[in-house]
């Protein structure tokens, strides 16, 4: 018996080292790009910690190119855009999950049919919209679109939550007096957190990392998001790998940082849930 | 199950609180840019974000020239294809900023043709055109009026390694003269080192670069693409030819990396960076990478122009970024007067010396102050003089497809050279019936 | 929210009816269907078509075994189990054009990392050329969005595992189940409904996005091998500038991704999802 739980160890522990390896190697291997020097960047035999460690690709990144006030933006368009779909997103799927009415199919193809058509052929009449508003090169303009791509992942996903929750749990609520809407706050919220912060994390990265749009629909720093920000150290011609590395890796801290919270956040709401 | 009144009141709330939410979300823009006082001007130029200090140097003269105007610089996507969707997508929605625009050397003819740039003939004198490369003005020439004033030049050179070239036992101040001298001496310095270090390297990725690389081939080799009677003649026996030795290069001689045909340019520039090959065909900026300070090639490369075919000529494709007027701005003169500022003399000799592109006027490739700082220049020039152009018609981007797709067939084996010219001739020939002229 | 939806897709609808070419901006006119006609008979559409549905099966089938096996094996309590949950994260936290350049160089034969290491490890002798035929280019592809989209898979999957009841498991137990009667009888039956948003949405995303991936890896080589539906749009709308056959693959795209969807809903069930 013994000897089969620490089989069973022994192969947990393996796993998760070679899932962590498989995921992280790559990351890892950007973080120590960017702090080598140019010539010890794609010297071969490649090295796998830096001969020399130099923070010039960060200098250059922040003091030059004022990289805080692109994460800045970043922050409060992917911020923005996550906020009012969950709120919009976890209403609507509540009331698609709990509610019987007759265009509930309809009305989660409709909002499907959002995703449907591929981004280079919205690009433009968009454009032609967004400027008669004159949302060009604001944060806005971008949290719109982006608003558009996540509602549909973020109703369906958190319709498919709550359907997981037996809804014998709103009769007790109900029993106990309270409205549908505080039953929502009160029950359902805190059992279908885990639900609530995967989507929150998926939205959040989406809307931080999308080039296309951030791309065509800002011209200067007003609204200027990390990934463009990224793109833009690329010369006509060069692509500058200390700088990009550096830039790429201080985009995604962020979101290590939402996913931290995000996941203690879960944890937290697991242990609650259990607590009914 | 909820009663219906509930249910409604529920609905109400639900979409005025969405609504409300949206609109003061969309009246409130956060943290808008500091307004500009009203009196002035604003200009909006847009550049390659590398550019902007010298750029920026210029502009701010310009400015203390005529107070009552303002540049804004604005950094435009580096890529040629990330740029162009911009303004392409800017410019068909009638947009007026930015009012002067950044543009590809392949790109005037498209751009004129579909109404988004102003003529300027009236500004842009014959006189003035005849200070810079016949390449380029005739780039920027189409339907009988110029659309743009060149800002840096730029062409294919020929970049080596002369203690390589030393070792293998050649004369390393002396590019090779033939493309097949350079076959030969890759394939000596191959031998030499056991495998290590390629003969050439460029890039073949399916990119625009494949078509230049053709281009240079093709004209080395006395062919054309389109003649001037306009009829396509890409796949005639120096067609043909050229594209063979594109496939030889891998193939047959074996001097280049097989992998070479998914390098994009700055893999192949990596790879001649990091030593492993004795030649590489890349754009000026490559040699000044190799020769910067704390570069492990310094001082041990030299430029030149690239070998030809016998009979041929020493074809360069030129390429190189150019400054455009937005029909759609308002503000066309002070556009002109800044375009003008920025092409004089005096404005782009300051922005070479302070370590800009190659410059785009002839006179500033031999001015004495530019060949002390970089006394290769005289060598460019006489490169860029024997440029040749992309064909100048305004559905080029789509020939370019044509083009770069069959090409790359070729190189990796797919077709034969044969075959893949007479499609591409074939496509070509198609855009062409299909383009007519209003 | 529908109008921002709305007035492009409108847009699009009316521009695949329409002949319109960017560089000859008067020559529009209404043609009517023969945009379609001309796209289902262009033998590069097929090729494109048949690429993305290649590139799009694999990778959803990969992600979706990877991500549903890491979700079940998070989903036990062991030590250590955050630093897992937070690692996996972060292939989705990079953006796919900075992933898509950098797995790109790291599998350059002549400096990348990937050849240096199994060349150390003494596995090949020469570098290999991974971006060299159509076939190994395509795999490469496959792999690199596999490595980039399983978080986001074992992400949701994980989440749907986490709102099931824990009472009814307790019950089995009792009922003396063993673990695979209770991962068939209880886990997956429940889980369907997130399984089936999650493959949907992964296909959709894969079907429209994979631009950020394809375009800075081999921008279609080589030849056309890698082409997919996003990079076959893109070329249509802003290389050959013809919009109206553009949208008119777009209008098709969209029609397509909407059949998968249809399909899946149907074979979960629509009752078993609301």
């Amino acid at each position: 018996m013994r000897k089969r739980k620490s089989l069973i160890k022994l192969g947990i522990g393996i796993s998760s080292v070679m899932i962590v390896l498989f995921f992280l190697g790559p990351y890892y291997w950007q973080i120590i790009s960017s702090f080598k020097p140019d010539n010890e960047l794609f010297r071969m035999p490649p090295t796998y910690f830096p001969k020399q460690f130099t923070s010039q690709w960060y200098r250059l990144i922040f003091i030059k190119r004022h990289f805080l006030r692109n994460i800045f933006n970043s922050a409060v368009i992917a911020g923005f855009t996550t906020l009012i779909c969950l709120i919009c997103g976890s209403l609507t799927a509540y009331a698609v999950s709990r509610l019987r009415f007759r265009f509930k199919y309809l009305i989660l193809g409709l909002i499907l049919a959002f995703n449907l058509l591929p981004g280079v052929s919205i690009v433009g009449p968009l454009f032609l919209l967004l400027r008669k508003i004159g949302l060009i090169d604001t944060h806005s303009g971008l949290v719109i679109p982006y608003i558009s791509f996540s509602l549909p992942l973020t109703v369906w996903l958190l319709t498919s939550y709550f359907n997981q929750l037996p809804s014998e749990l709103e009769d007790a609520a109900r029993m106990d007096g309270c409205t549908p809407f505080q039953a929502y706050l009160r029950i359902i919220l805190p059992c279908a957190l885990p639900g609530f912060f995967a989507v929150l994390i998926i939205v959040f990265i989406s809307a931080w990392n999308e080039l296309f749009f951030a791309l065509i629909y800002t011209n200067s720093q007003a609204a200027r998001t990390v990934t463009v920000a990224t793109i833009l150290l690329q010369g006509s011609y060069e692509i500058p790998w200390g700088p990009i590395s550096a830039a790429s890796i201080a985009m995604s801290l962020p979101i290590v940082l939402i996913v931290i919270l995000a996941q203690k956040g879960i944890v937290e709401g697991l242990t609650r849930g259990a607590v009914k | 199950m909820v009663r219906p009144k509930t249910r409604c009141k529920f609905w109400i709330v639900y979409v005025l609180g969405m609504v409300s939410l949206l609109v003061s979300f969309i009246l409130c823009p956060i943290f808008p840019v500091s307004g500009l006082a009203v009196e002035k001007t604003k200009l909006v130029l847009d550049l390659f974000e590398e550019h902007k200090e010298p750029m920026e140097h210029t502009v701010n003269k310009f400015e203390q020239e005529h107070p009552d105007i303002d540049v804004v610089l604005w950094a435009c996507p580096p890529t040629m294809d990330e740029h162009w969707s911009k303004l392409a997508t800017l410019l068909s929605a009638g947009e007026s900023t930015p009012d002067i625009v950044n543009i590809d050397v392949i790109w005037p003819p498209a751009m004129a043709s579909a109404g988004w740039l102003e003529p300027l003939d009236e500004k842009f004198l014959p006189e003035e055109r005849e200070k810079y490369v016949v390449a380029m003005i005739k780039a920027m020439t189409y339907g009988g009026h110029i659309w743009a004033v060149p800002w840096y030049m730029d062409g294919g050179i020929l970049i080596w390694r002369t203690d390589l070239l030393e070792q293998a036992g050649y004369d390393p101040s002396q590019p090779p003269e033939t493309w097949m001298d350079m076959v030969e001496q890759g394939q000596r310095i191959i031998e030499m080192t056991n495998g290590e270090v390629w003969g050439f390297v460029e890039s073949m990725g399916r990119d625009e670069q494949i078509v230049c690389n053709f281009v240079e081939f093709i004209y080395g080799n006395n062919g054309e693409i389109i003649d001037e009677e306009d009829n396509v003649v890409v796949n005639s026996p120096a067609g043909v030819e050229a594209a063979q030795f594109m496939y030889d290069l891998i193939h047959k001689y074996k001097v280049i990396p097989p992998a070479a045909t998914g390098y994009m340019l700055e893999e192949a520039r990596y790879v001649f960076q990091g030593g492993k090959a004795l030649f590489h065909r890349n754009w000026a900026y490559a040699y000044g990478l190799a020769q910067v300070k704390g570069s492990p090639l310094r001082g041990k490369v030299k430029a030149g122009p690239l070998p030809k075919f016998p009979g041929g000529m020493h074809a360069t494709c030129t390429g190189g970024w150019n400054h455009a007027i937005n029909r759609n701005s308002k503000h066309k003169q002070e556009a002109w007067a800044l375009i003008k500022y920025i092409s004089s003399y005096e404005a782009s000799k300051e922005r070479v010396l302070m370590g800009g592109r190659t410059p785009a006027r002839k006179a500033l490739f031999v001015d004495k102050d530019v060949v002390a700082e970089y006394p290769h220049y005289p060598s460019y020039l006489e490169s860029y003089e024997s440029g040749v152009v992309r064909p100048v018609h305004p559905m080029y981007l789509a020939m370019g497809e044509v083009m770069k797709t069959e090409l790359h067939r070729v190189v990796t084996g797919e077709k034969t050279a044969e075959t893949a010219l007479n499609s591409m001739a074939d496509g070509l020939r198609k855009i062409l019936k299909t383009f007519k002229v209003k | 929210m529908a109008v921002v939806f709305l007035y492009p897709t409108i847009a699009t609808v009316w521009y695949s009816f329409n002949r319109m070419n960017l560089v000859m901006p008067w020559m529009k006119g209404f043609v009517g269907l023969c945009n379609y006609v001309d796209v289902f008979t262009d033998p590069r559409f097929w090729n494109s078509l048949r690429i993305t549905l290649y590139f799009v099966g694999l990778c959803v089938i990969g992600s979706l075994m990877l991500g549903s096996g890491m979700a079940l094996f998070i989903n036990q309590s062991f030590k250590g189990r955050i630093i897992i949950r937070i690692a996996i994260l972060v292939p989705w936290a990079l953006a796919m054009c900075v992933v898509s350049l950098m797995w790109k160089w790291m599998y350059n034969d002549q400096f990348g990392v990937i050849n240096a290491i199994l060349m150390q490890l003494g596995l090949i002798k020469d570098p290999i050329g991974w971006l060299q035929t159509g076939t190994l280019a395509i795999h490469t592809a496959i792999f690199i969005d596999i490595w980039r989209n399983t978080p986001f898979v074992s992400l949701l999957l994980l989440a749907g595992l986490q709102v099931l009841p824990t009472d009814l498991y307790e019950a089995a137990k009792v009922d003396g189940a063993n673990a695979w009667r209770r991962f068939i009888s209880i886990t997956l039956p429940l889980w369907k409904p997130v399984i089936l948003v999650t493959i949907l949405f992964r296909t959709i995303g894969a079907f429209n996005w994979s631009f950020d991936l394809i375009y800075p890896f081999t921008r279609g080589g080589p030849g056309n091998a890698t082409e997919v539906m996003p990079l076959y749009v893109y070329t249509l709308y802003f290389r050959n500038l013809t919009y109206g056959v553009a949208s008119t693959v777009a209008i098709v795209m969209a029609v397509i991704v909407g059949i998968f969807a249809v399909f899946y809903v149907k074979s979960i069930g629509i009752k078993g999802y609301v």
